[in-house]
């Protein structure tokens, strides 16, 4: 049992929609249905930060709620050390359900929204502390409560404690929620955007602090971004990983340098061509390296690779054979990626290239997603 | 800063703009004597955090403050097939409206919700060439032609209605209805705040395009500067409702000479550098209602003595077409290193 990782993601699917009558089922039908997750293993160690990064709609927020508990999978499962976090007949010497909610936290994707506004900041907090820590009293509290605030620099503590959420600044706000989830002092913390809505001069400054956090309390985190440049500076930083979405799947994973300077996968090649950064300012913008700029609609994804309606290198084996996430041989061999040209597979190479022409194409497809 | 007013130059000359809004608590100035022209052709790029007052430069140039606040200073746009200047702020309602669209048009933050949810997308075209009794036939073929100019499938979108597209379909529709009536002027707010990294850089592209294809001047307004940076000609850098930095997008990334625009620059998670030279800016942006005096930034730069609680420096020339609101530019370039500078 010592050998698991703190949690494991074993081909985890989770779909939504579509038809739920017997009938349906029985026949088989699945129209409609989109696949937020298909089938996706991930490993997360003690003290680990891994970057889950991909457009808007790839099921990187499914994914990391499916991670921590929040959301049943369809199929798959999740093991919180070694154990099925949804694993119902529970035997003496397993890890009550309890534990694992508390270890898995999560900070959401608006700060402000998600306190309280009619209660104050200390209000906010104590709730879960009465439920988790017991043994601690009103004065106790207060006191852990003011240590976490100092920490995240939310000073005077007990000033900002007896302020409402109404008068923080966003960045006030966001650092509240993230002492929240650290009060349980979880091992876990999936956080969703945390800092895609602050402003660009206090981006770093947040992500340092939840790097220092991360180390003072050996908490793992998972952390959602739709910013390669940010998911850098996390996983970079905490010598973490990047994992790579698209409609569903991770097409790419491995450490945040390996990914940044030598992606494999043509969907991560394209999502760097667009987070261009200053020293290519007088260039001018490239045309994007992809053959469509939208993405296809989830409900009807692409068949074999589902990158291959998009990708400049698809090539006929891709319309017909799904690429499997596996190892790079290179410098890292945590570095892997999910694409038949990377892996330079002699059945792709000996398939005709897709014929369209390189250029954005125009959105031709049968049906768009609509948002 | 002497931005040569020349009217073959400048198709918008904005001098001493202020907006004020009465509030309980007093009056907020969330513009405060801004003067900036620009260029004929150009892609000026307004970057500022949230709350910078970059939001009502960009409403200013149409005379679209919202009610109660109230503009100030001139607002003068310059023909380009020459003839009396406009006085921007001096038009009657029906006036400009007229002269929104046709002269200078505008694609709104939050443009995502634009679009009125009843109406198809072609119904939003037809009605906005009917109010300016535009030949509907011969605005439509325009807006075909615009449409796929902007990678959209005529035939489809045009049929659709708001909610049938995805956030980026949008967004390019609601491009293509901006130039419908072939404004000389494009001025849009946050134009990609809301989509992904991919369908931003995208249209980012789509726009250098269009602005080759139309012969438009653009000025993009963004709280991302490291976005802008490879489309604009110029940056104008706002802070605390006030211009504190303009110039060539060279000089402003390479070499600016304001203290915040540096640390503005070095707190920018950047893909290319090095990991360790960056770092936020201490403590936060003013509150409208009690900006400090003398120079807004004092409170939070670390070059600030005496003068600069005390005045507030103008805009000066520190090199060609390149001005500073600082009294300490050459300290600036010497205390605050760029990180690109270190990492290379």
């Amino acid at each position: 049992m010592s050998d698991d990782p703190l949690l494991r993601v074993d081909d985890l699917s989770v779909h939504f929609g579509g038809n739920e009558g017997i009938l349906d089922r029985l026949l088989g039908d699945d129209k409609g249905v989109v696949r937020a997750v298909d089938d996706v293993s991930l490993d997360i160690g003690e003290n680990d930060v891994v970057a889950l990064v991909g457009e808007s709609g790839c099921g990187k927020t499914t994914l990391g709620k499916a991670m921590i508990g929040l959301q049943r999978p369809t199929s798959g499962t999740v093991r919180f050390r070694g154990q099925d976090i949804w694993k119902s007949d529970l035997e003496p010497g397993d890890i009550p359900y309890k534990e694992i909610r508390k270890s898995l936290q999560m900070v959401h994707q608006d700060a402000g929204n998600s306190l309280d506004p009619n209660r104050t900041i200390f209000k906010n907090l104590n709730p879960a502390l009465k439920k988790w820590r017991p043994e601690l009293n009103l004065v106790e509290r207060r006191e852990l409560v003011h240590q976490m605030l100092d920490t995240v620099g939310l000073t005077p503590a007990d000033d900002y404690a007896s302020r409402y959420p109404h008068q923080l600044s966003g960045g006030e706000a966001q650092r509240t929620v993230i002492v929240r989830s650290m009060l349980l002092e979880p091992d876990l913390i999936l956080a969703d955007e945390a800092v895609s809505a602050l402003d660009v001069s206090l981006r770093v400054n947040l992500m340092d602090l939840l790097l220092e956090l991360q180390e003072m309390f050996s908490t793992s985190f998972v952390f959602i971004s739709h910013n390669m440049a940010n998911a850098r500076y996390l996983a970079g930083r905490a010598d973490g990983r990047i994992a790579v979405m698209y409609l569903g799947r991770i097409v790419e994973i491995g450490p945040a340098d390996e990914i940044i300077k030598n992606p494999q996968h043509p969907y991560t090649k394209s999502l760097l061509w667009a987070t261009s950064g200053l020293s290519e300012i007088n260039d001018p913008i490239e045309t994007p390296p992809v053959r469509k700029i939208d993405i296809p609609d989830p409900e009807n994804p692409p068949s074999g690779c589902r990158f291959h309606t998009r990708c400049p290198e698809a090539r006929e084996y891709c319309t017909s054979n799904t690429p499997d996430l596996s190892g790079m041989s290179g410098p890292s061999d945590r570095h892997e990626a999910a694409c038949f040209d990377a892996h330079d597979r002699i059945d792709y190479r000996n398939s005709d290239p897709i014929a369209d022409d390189f250029d954005i194409d125009v959105a031709d497809d049968a049906e768009q997603p609509a948002d | 800063m002497p931005d040569e007013p020349s009217a073959e130059h400048n198709v918008l000359e904005i001098t001493n703009a202020s907006v004020a809004f009465a509030m309980e608590r007093g009056d907020a100035r969330v513009l405060d004597d801004v003067s900036i022209n620009v260029r004929r052709g150009e892609v000026l790029g307004v970057v500022g955090e949230s709350g910078s007052g970059k939001s009502m430069l960009a409403d200013s140039m149409l005379d679209a403050i919202d009610s109660p606040g109230t503009l100030t200073g001139d607002v003068v746009f310059n023909p380009p097939e020459g003839g009396e200047p406009i006085k921007v702020n001096d038009l009657s309602k029906e006036e400009l409206r007229r002269f929104r669209w046709e002269r200078v048009s505008m694609v709104v933050q939050g443009a995502l919700d634009s679009f009125n949810p009843t109406l198809s997308i072609g119904d939003h075209f037809v009605e906005t060439l009917r109010a300016h009794d535009y030949d509907i036939q011969a605005g439509m073929e325009r807006a075909r032609q615009l449409i796929s100019d902007v990678h959209l499938e005529p035939d489809r979108v045009l049929d659709a209605y708001p909610h049938e597209l995805s956030g980026g379909m949008k967004q390019r529709a609601l491009i293509a209805l901006s130039l419908i009536l072939d404004p000389d002027v494009l001025v849009m707010d946050e134009p990609t705040a809301a989509l992904d990294l991919l369908m931003q850089q995208s249209i980012l592209k789509l726009l250098s395009e269009l602005k080759a294809e139309y012969d438009l001047t653009i000025v993009i307004v963004t709280h991302d500067l490291s976005h802008v940076a490879r489309i604009s000609d110029r940056l104008a850098v706002m802070y605390a409702f006030e211009l504190l930095e303009l110039g060539p997008v060279q000089d402003i990334v390479m070499d600016p000479a304001h203290p915040y625009t540096r640390e503005l620059l070095n707190s920018i998670p950047d893909i290319d550098a090095d990991l360790d030279e960056m770092a936020s800016i201490e403590g936060t942006s003013p509150d409208p209602l009690n900006v400090p005096k003398g120079c807004s930034y004092h409170t939070r730069c670390p070059l600030a003595d005496e003068q600069c609680r005390a005045t507030n420096p103008d805009l000066i020339e520190v090199s060609d077409g390149h001005g500073a609101a600082c009294f300490y530019t050459d300290e600036a370039r010497e205390t605050i290193p760029l990180k690109k500078e270190v990492s290379k």
